[in-house]
């Protein structure tokens, strides 16, 4: 279960840029890139290890019409899976 | 995400946003190899802060890709300073190097700082008696062997690349199984190209006719060329036949810009500009480049419908100009190889009944 004080931090070895909304990522030591979602490129970006879980969710519903349940699930879904790739420390 | 990626990819192309740059850091090499197509101009090559500056512009600018280049870069002092400044502003980092100088604690450092996505290393034979005629370095060869082992051990994806001569020609199958051994995949080039000053001296060495239609037609070189049989080009009208001052650009140790590496088009100097912005959509050069591409691609296109190799060539528009004055030309070493992978194909096909129209055996563009 993630905390939602816990301040996730994308990973350091991982390098990125984003086009037209989306972040391309690329992770040198697993030779891959990948594409996110709208949604998941705004938590990407503001992942720099300042921000609070609880803080990642408001920006997704400051951004995007969607209820803070709705944002939460998301949000918390997609850091779950950039865990599970080791792209967030 | 592959498909967001190629999707990705595919619209930054349409719309000439750029995703990689090459940075040649130094023109400076420890190695001396005869076919070299850098011409260094004794000018005083960029510092340690001016090249700081050009990454911040190319990261402002929004490029992914890049690629740390020479000369040799890792005889820079100060290339490790470099690379974590290029880690730090989020570049994922490619290095072409000839690997002299990577040692065990080499390779560490490399992974320590860099973390590259690939390394690309070359080679030019499988003894060492022809690795070093080319490279005049004695010794060269083990230590290029040695450095992919060093650079694997730390995790490091490695390429090797090979630009087939007439003096290693013999030797490709053998270097194949050598980088096989070592665990890596090696890219062959069969086109030599001129100095960057119009000097043609390097194309004598250019491999033998006899060769390319070998290489191009024997099943034994399948693994070599990467391709069972020679894919064709499928550029929709309107499409550029490659990615040049368009999907890259490339800067010199001096600080000019290009449209791509090997057509040294003079675009900007990068010290003199505020930021990119400036020049990339507007410059008169990328333009003209751009249009150039495209004019180029729909050219083969005609030549194949024709029955003619343009369909099977890997068109290089900056060897065109530095080799023939015109950018179009379809100059000799891209219409001799055309010409043996079209045959090659019409054997095949004629020989299995098969085709590769339809099913995506699309040949790659050059996007450097």
């Amino acid at each position: 279960m993630i905390d939602l004080l816990a301040i996730p931090r994308r990973s350091p070895n991982s390098a990125y840029r984003t086009y037209d909304g989306q972040a391309t990522i690329v992770l040198p030591d697993r030779a891959e890139v990948n594409v996110l979602n709208p949604i998941g490129s705004i938590v990407w970006d503001r992942m720099d290890g300042t921000r609070t879980v609880a803080q990642l969710i408001e920006a997704v519903v400051e951004e995007y019409e969607i209820s803070p349940e709705q944002a939460r699930r998301d949000v918390l879904e997609f850091i779950e899976t950039l865990r599970q790739h080791g792209m967030v420390s | 995400m592959a498909n967001a990626l190629q999707e990705m990819v595919v619209r930054n192309w349409s719309r000439a946003v750029p995703m990689s740059a090459l940075f040649e850091l130094t023109f400076v090499c420890n190695h001396a190899c005869s076919f070299c197509y850098n011409c260094p101009t004794g000018q005083k090559e960029m510092s340690t802060q001016e090249v700081f500056e050009a990454l911040e512009k190319l990261a402002d600018f929004n490029i992914l890709y890049l690629t740390l280049t020479g000369g040799e870069p890792l005889v820079r002092r100060d290339f490790f300073e470099i690379a974590k400044r290029a880690r730090e502003l989020g570049f994922a980092l490619r290095i072409y190097t000839n690997a002299y100088l990577i040692d065990r604690p080499m390779a560490k450092k490399i992974r320590d700082i860099a973390n590259p996505v690939e390394m690309e290393i070359s080679i030019h034979g499988a003894r060492p008696e022809t690795h070093e005629k080319l490279t005049c370095v004695p010794g060269s060869l083990q230590r290029v062997i040695d450095a992919v082992k060093h650079l694997r051990a730390e995790g490091i994806k490695v390429n090797l690349k090979c630009p087939v001569t007439r003096d290693n020609q013999e030797e490709v199958l053998d270097i194949y199984r050598l980088a096989e051994e070592l665990g890596v995949i090696v890219i062959f080039d069969p086109v030599i190209t001129p100095r960057d000053d119009g000097d043609k001296d390097p194309i004598g060495q250019m491999a033998t006719d006899d060769f390319l239609k070998r290489y191009w037609s024997d099943p034994a070189y399948a693994g070599a060329r990467r391709e069972l049989v020679p894919k064709m080009r499928q550029d929709a009208p309107g499409e550029a036949v490659c990615g040049t001052g368009r999907s890259s650009l490339a800067i010199d140790p001096y600080g000019n810009i290009y449209p791509c590496v090997q057509w040294r088009r003079k675009v900007a100097n990068i010290k003199e500009l505020k930021s990119m912005k400036e020049i990339w959509q507007t410059s008169p050069v990328l333009i003209e480049v751009r249009q150039t591409a495209v004019e180029m691609a729909d050219k083969l296109r005609t030549m194949h419908e024709k029955g003619q190799s343009g369909g099977f060539c890997n068109f290089c528009l900056g060897v065109a100009d530095l080799q023939t004055g015109d950018p179009l030309a379809y100059y000799p070493q891209a219409a001799k190889n055309a010409e043996f992978r079209r045959q090659a194909y019409t054997a095949w096909k004629e020989k299995t009944g098969e085709s590769l129209e339809d099913d995506g055996g699309v040949l790659s563009k050059c996007s450097m």
